[in-house]
């Protein structure tokens, strides 16, 4: 499974954005027992692309970006699609999420 | 959209309200000259919207009918609808120097949109399509709502459920197949009796066994169960007087009152929370949140009145070019700016919620805010400075128009020539009013305590301070933890 990430600027991160994708992905392998494959830039073979944002604000969700052929997630450390919850809950979101994931 | 007039005509047409002032009941309080600046100040939000030159700020497009609204009714759909609302509230502040009152119901209905969409999410309710189609009949109607937060709160350190009286936190008193009862008071209420609705929400944060007191409700202004007590303001009989002079703001004003929920039913479909407590602090929060945005427009708009007052007396006093007045107005200016700076940063950093409205930064919000309960004191401490010890023992109006002292009056009132004795009279009276008479209400008081007291702040902006992303900066600076990146 290939995803894209796109991060937003980093100005005020409340925590390790970086650290946090790790997670996601490892939780990926260890729920679904395959490698997660983390893209930069747009690709063919993407399933879905994540936002991963620095705090509430969440910058980087433009139309823009989204638009893509494939279905996008914004997400913090304590928020899915601007829903408000705790870190692991996020993961399990993003990891259930990105499964599902089909391109347009 | 209604005109000024329409909305003035608009509340001729509400029923009967039981409505108390002084001691006695007030048949008609559109026209009582204590209450009629307040109804002039909201008509403001009004007249504005009427205007081709304002519209841009004042009106919107509805994100539920695509109608051309009031943005006083809107549901924000971007950070720059959060930065106009925030530019029309200082126009407001400004063309009215008072209280316009009316914020609170579009910050009620950003917050209640957002809240009950989530609660929905959870509980599998349908508040949100409930408040959908009251918030349609709004924007319609263009109605002025009344964003009803404040209980009476007993003994503070007891919560709602542990208060020897149990009405001193709104609460469901009877569930029926057909709507809720609720009892209550809610106080500080702006504008409430220049409104057409009341839009009521939970004070604070509750705990599973407040379920009685998780809820948020609509009803009519002129629901018979309901009382009113209006608030005193200072100088506030002034207003009563045969001249306007001495009133120094001689068309506008705020109001505040409380409201009484007398075994008040509420039909289902006007019930936008009823027992879910776990939502009744992100209720509150978003409301605040929103309102102590609104602060750093119309506190704003009312300090450039101020700001211009204190400039204008300065040259009637003939010491505008003095460098200590200069500087004096340059540090309003400063002050005035940064509440304004703190209210459109707080919308530009907004964003999206579940619902698709807008959220302001709470952080930033509350940074706002914080700083409202302490400038306009500042701002009201220089103009007094420049205006010097007249602003406080000047003869009343009346005595200028004596046939006998009059002359004296005028005689003595004169500053630099170039102005008459009444003009720097006028220009006093309203330092005065704005500083220590009835717009100090809004302009100094509502500014501490209004959205908030300042302690109220100062916990949210611990709660979103995350110090521990701020010692992990630290802690990498000063080599305790690695640097990775050079």
């Amino acid at each position: 499974m290939k995803i894209r990430i796109k991060y937003c600027g980093g100005c005020n991160s409340g925590y390790d954005r970086v650290k946090f994708v790790k997670l996601i992905a490892k939780a990926y392998k260890d729920m679904k027992g395959e490698d997660l494959s983390l893209a930069y830039f747009d690709a063919e073979d993407i399933a879905a692309g994540l936002m991963v944002c620095g705090c509430s604000v969440c910058c980087p969700d433009r139309e823009d970006i989204k638009d893509g052929l494939y279905p996008w997630y914004v997400i913090t450390n304590s928020s899915f699609n601007y829903f408000s919850m705790d870190e692991a809950e996020v993961i399990k979101k993003v990891v259930d999420a990105i499964s599902k994931g089909e391109r347009r | 959209m209604m005109t000024a007039q329409e909305y003035i005509e608009s509340l001729r047409n509400l029923r009967p309200r039981k409505i108390y002032l002084l001691g006695e009941k007030v048949e008609n309080p559109v026209d009582h000259p204590m209450i009629r600046p307040s109804i002039n100040c909201c008509a403001m939000t009004y007249k504005l919207a009427e205007l081709p030159e304002y519209q841009d700020i004042m009106t919107a497009k509805s994100a539920l009918t695509g109608n051309t609204i009031n943005r006083f009714v809107h549901l924000h759909q971007s950070t720059e609808d959060l930065i106009k609302k925030v530019k029309m509230l200082r126009l407001v502040g400004q063309m009215t120097g008072a209280c316009f009152q009316r914020c609170v119901g579009m910050d009620a209905l950003n917050a209640v949109w957002s809240t009950t969409y989530e609660i929905d999410q959870k509980y599998g309710t349908n508040y949100h399509e409930r408040f959908k189609q009251y918030l349609i009949e709004w924007e319609e109607k263009d109605w002025t709502v009344d964003g009803c937060m404040t209980d009476p709160k007993g003994n503070r350190s007891l919560p709602p459920s542990k208060q020897a009286d149990p009405d001193l936190y709104v609460h469901i008193v009877e569930k029926r197949s057909d709507g809720i009862v609720v009892r209550g008071a809610k106080m500080h209420q702006t504008g409430i009796i220049n409104s057409h609705e009341i839009l009521v929400m939970p004070t604070m944060s509750l705990s599973l066994e407040e379920a009685d007191y998780a809820v948020c409700f609509a009803v009519p202004s002129d629901d018979p169960s309901l009382i009113y007590i209006y608030g005193r303001q200072s100088c506030d009989t002034r207003k009563l007087e045969k001249t306007t002079v001495d009133v120094g703001n001689i068309k506008y004003g705020g109001q505040e009152a409380i409201v009484i929920f007398n075994d008040t039913f509420v039909p289902w479909e006007r019930v936008f929370m009823c027992g879910e407590t776990d939502f009744a602090g992100m209720l509150v929060e978003r409301f605040a949140g929103y309102h102590r945005q609104s602060y750093g427009g119309c506190k704003v708009g009312n300090g450039d009145v101020l700001i211009g007052a204190a400039a204008a007396i300065a040259e009637y006093n003939g010491v505008a070019k003095a460098s200590h007045i200069k500087d004096k107005i340059i540090e309003m200016v400063h002050l005035n700016e940064t509440l304004y700076s703190c209210g459109i940063a707080c919308s530009a950093e907004g964003r999206k919620t579940p619902a698709g409205n807008y959220l302001i930064d709470i952080m930033l919000a509350n940074v706002c805010k914080q700083n409202v309960t302490r400038y306009p004191y500042e701002i009201a401490r220089l103009a007094q400075d420049i205006a010097g010890g007249i602003v406080a023992t000047m003869p009343s109006d009346a005595d200028f128009k004596s046939p006998e002292i009059g002359h004296w009056c005028n005689k003595f009132m004169i500053g630099d020539a170039k102005y008459s004795a009444e003009e720097r009279q006028r220009m006093l009276r309203l330092i005065e009013t704005m500083t220590m008479g009835a717009i100090a209400v809004g302009y100094l008081t509502e500014s501490m305590h209004g959205a908030g007291s300042p302690q109220a702040q100062r916990i949210l902006i611990q709660r979103y301070a995350n110090l521990e992303a701020k010692k992990a900066l630290a802690r990498r600076i000063c080599g305790i933890d690695e640097d990775n990146l050079l």
